[in-house]
């Protein structure tokens, strides 16, 4: 079994089979981590495509002295995710579906209304970084010093904005809010 | 406790230790953020085909892929992507185009270039009923043409309006009545899954040159104040004799050029063209891919070169009549594939970058179709049902009782998904270009009295456009592709006056 860094140099030298092994072992993470981020099956495959076409085409640019071939990929997603966002006439101020306010109009993209509404009145007045930390540290289980990477920033840095996020949203609520946060999962 | 929860409380204790007297609530929080994962209907089939994609074509970018791609799955036939890059054309200082690449430019001069497809909600480029402009076939083949005699070419019928369906009288020339066609679908059942398919807009940037149109005053008029003037199309000319001509269509995104010395010099007597004059197709091809090739033309999101105008039609009727007309132009087409569907115009001829040749000169004469590619897409109600469809549309071409009518059964193979360019008008947003889903149905068998019937018949889904459908405006009958010759015209007198 050729090691990541194997495939990424052959690769670089033209071997798409190579790619594609790199391909399968990322699929499902980017297209979830997209998917989190825009909450439409659609919307998030069409990106998934973008990612990886724009990774492919790019493979030469690749210098793992700078970084895990897995952060440069959630980074060309997440800037794929952006740019699909402000692109967009509709939704030219946000960066992600976090920021559509759930209406009529939007409903079209975005999927499983009633479960994300819930925690979105939390998650959404988070900043964009802060919102990408707890999607990837809870939902897509990825460590601090993966999340560091994709983000720019320290392992420190990502720990105490997480930290502080959910501090955040336990002290916002306040106690009274909080019972009812409870009593809606429990 | 879940282990995980266990480490992200740890991780948050490293920074903050003086929440652990939190740590029942930020036990539920975190147990509530973790159950709140949504399911991100990961596709296994949507994974392969793009592993696909990716290792079978890597020079290209993949465009989209939708639900509309589906329907060639359910024939069991090859999907062909839509691997699209943006052709992007700018405006240097020396009024010469050039392809992308100046990112100077691009902030210059507002351009964008990356090929998308932006999903709006549903109906976004309102209600299609109204005022749809009628062309090609479906204008020609309109009541008055029964009365210009013309024998009934395939469509379902002549299309009599409204006003004149108390005509009494049958059509000239034609005692033994009017031939009608009746579409029999013969083809596999189709299933498209979706109630709604999307309409394409083109989404063309109105920023183009926005900062430079206030200084065209050529000194006789100062515009600066304006601020907000804009071009909306560009002619360039090239200083010499017989020279190309760029038109620049910046409100609609399309290039378009001419050659003045492409037309072959004649002393003014007019010559027919004889078959052996007419280009290979091999040649044709060469021809046009040449004048492709020094323009440096984006033909990314563009099929295969193919013959327009039923060359090989046109050939075979001269074979029958040795005088019958060639034509001077023949066109060489680029067609346009969006998210890997064809696309057509209301005459049935493929929609893409045409490459017009004159036969005698061998050079192009003009290139035109070279766009933009960005859309906008918005769902709208599409019918499905073949049967209905056929139904719908027949019915609203009924002759009056008096005319005899001979039907002849069409049989329709299983269609192809493709995409019909209509221009809508709306009386708020103006003229909309817009790309419309449709079926393209196979002629299996032509009807043996008529060799000239049409090998493919298109029809749009969305249920705005479709006859019968409380749509007042009858403006689209099945549009018929790959056009044959229009049948010989017999002569026969014209309606007397009653």
């Amino acid at each position: 079994m050729k090691s990541e860094l194997d495939l990424i140099k052959n690769c670089q030298q033209g071997d798409n089979s190579a790619f594609g092994q790199l391909y399968d072992k990322y699929i499902k993470k980017i297209y979830d981590f997209i998917y989190y981020k825009t909450h439409h099956k659609q919307t998030a495959e069409d990106l998934t495509s973008d990612t990886f076409f724009k990774a492919l085409s790019k493979i030469n640019s690749f210098d793992a002295t700078k970084g895990t071939f897995q952060a440069w990929l959630y980074q060309i997603a997440r800037n794929t995710v952006i740019d699909h966002y402000r692109s967009s006439k509709e939704f030219i101020n946000i960066d992600d579906a976090w920021d559509i306010e759930v209406n009529v109009s939007s409903a079209a993209h975005l999927d499983q209304q009633a479960t994300l509404t819930e925690v979105k009145k939390y998650i959404s007045k988070l900043s964009s970084e802060q919102r990408d930390i707890v999607i990837m540290r809870i939902w897509g289980e990825m460590s601090y010093q993966e999340i560091a990477q994709v983000l720019g920033k320290t392992e420190a840095a990502c720990k105490m904005s997480f930290s502080r996020t959910i501090s955040k949203i336990r002290s916002e609520k306040g106690l009274a809010s909080l019972l009812l946060f409870m009593l809606s999962i429990v | 406790m879940n282990t995980n929860i266990t480490k992200i409380l740890q991780e948050i204790y490293e920074i903050d230790p003086e929440l652990r007297e939190y740590e029942d609530d930020l036990v539920k929080i975190v147990n509530k953020l973790m159950s709140s994962r949504p399911d991100t209907k990961f596709d296994q089939a949507f994974a392969s085909k793009l592993r696909l994609e990716l290792i079978d074509k890597k020079s290209y970018k993949h465009f989209n892929i939708n639900f509309m791609n589906k329907l060639f799955y359910g024939f069991g036939g090859a999907v062909v992507a839509s691997l699209l890059l943006v052709p992007a054309f700018y405006l240097t200082k020396g009024g010469i185009l050039q392809q992308a690449g100046n990112p100077l430019l691009v902030e210059d001069y507002g351009l964008t270039a990356e090929p998308k497809i932006t999903l709006l909600e549903d109906n976004a480029f309102g209600s299609i009923i109204g005022d749809v402009a009628v062309s090609g076939f479906a204008a020609e083949n309109t009541a008055d043409d029964l009365r210009k005699t013309r024998p009934q070419s395939g469509g379902g019928g002549g299309g009599l309006s409204a006003s004149q369906s108390a005509l009494s009288y049958p059509a000239p020339g034609y005692p033994e009545g009017i031939t009608q066609f009746r579409y029999v679908y013969t083809g596999e059942l189709v299933d498209i899954g979706q109630p709604k398919l999307e309409v394409l807009k083109r989404n063309v940037s109105s920023s183009y040159l926005g900062g430079l149109a206030e200084r065209f005053g050529l000194g006789l008029a100062d515009f600066q104040n304006l601020g907000s003037l804009k071009f909306e199309n560009v002619m360039m000319v090239e200083d010499k004799a017989s020279p190309l001509r760029i038109s620049v269509d910046l409100k609609n995104g399309e290039l378009s050029i001419s050659n003045d010395g492409g037309f072959a010099q004649t002393n003014g007597e007019y010559r027919p063209i004889k078959p052996e004059e007419i280009p290979s197709t091999d040649e044709l091809i060469d021809i046009a891919g040449k004048f492709i090739k020094k323009f440096n033309i984006n033909l990314a999101g563009y099929s295969e070169p193919i013959i327009q105008d039923n060359l090989s039609q046109w050939l075979e009727l001269s074979r029958i009549q040795p005088d019958y007309y060639l034509p001077e132009i023949i066109s060489v087409v680029y067609p346009l594939t969006v998210k890997g569907t064809k696309v057509y115009d209301q005459g049935g001829n493929t929609q893409g970058i045409s490459v017009s040749i004159s036969v005698r000169s061998k050079q192009v004469v003009s290139v035109y179709g070279i766009n933009v590619q960005q859309y906008d897409a918005s769902l709208y109600s599409v019918e499905t049902d073949i049967e209905k469809l056929l139904k719908a549309i027949q019915d609203n071409y009924q002759y009056p009782a008096e005319v005899k009518v001979n039907h002849v059964d069409v049989n329709l193979g299983t269609p192809e998904l493709v995409y019909v360019a209509i221009y809508h008008y709306d009386q708020v947003k103006g003229e909309q270009r817009l790309f419309v889903p449709a079926f393209k149905f196979p002629v299996l068998e032509k009807p043996q009295e008529n060799l000239w019937f049409n090998d493919y018949v298109i029809t749009p889904l969305v249920i705005d456009l479709i006859p019968g459908y409380g749509n007042p405006i009858q403006f689209l009958k099945p549009i018929p592709t790959e056009m044959s010759n229009p049948a010989i015209e017999p002569e026969v007198d014209i309606l007397p006056s009653q």
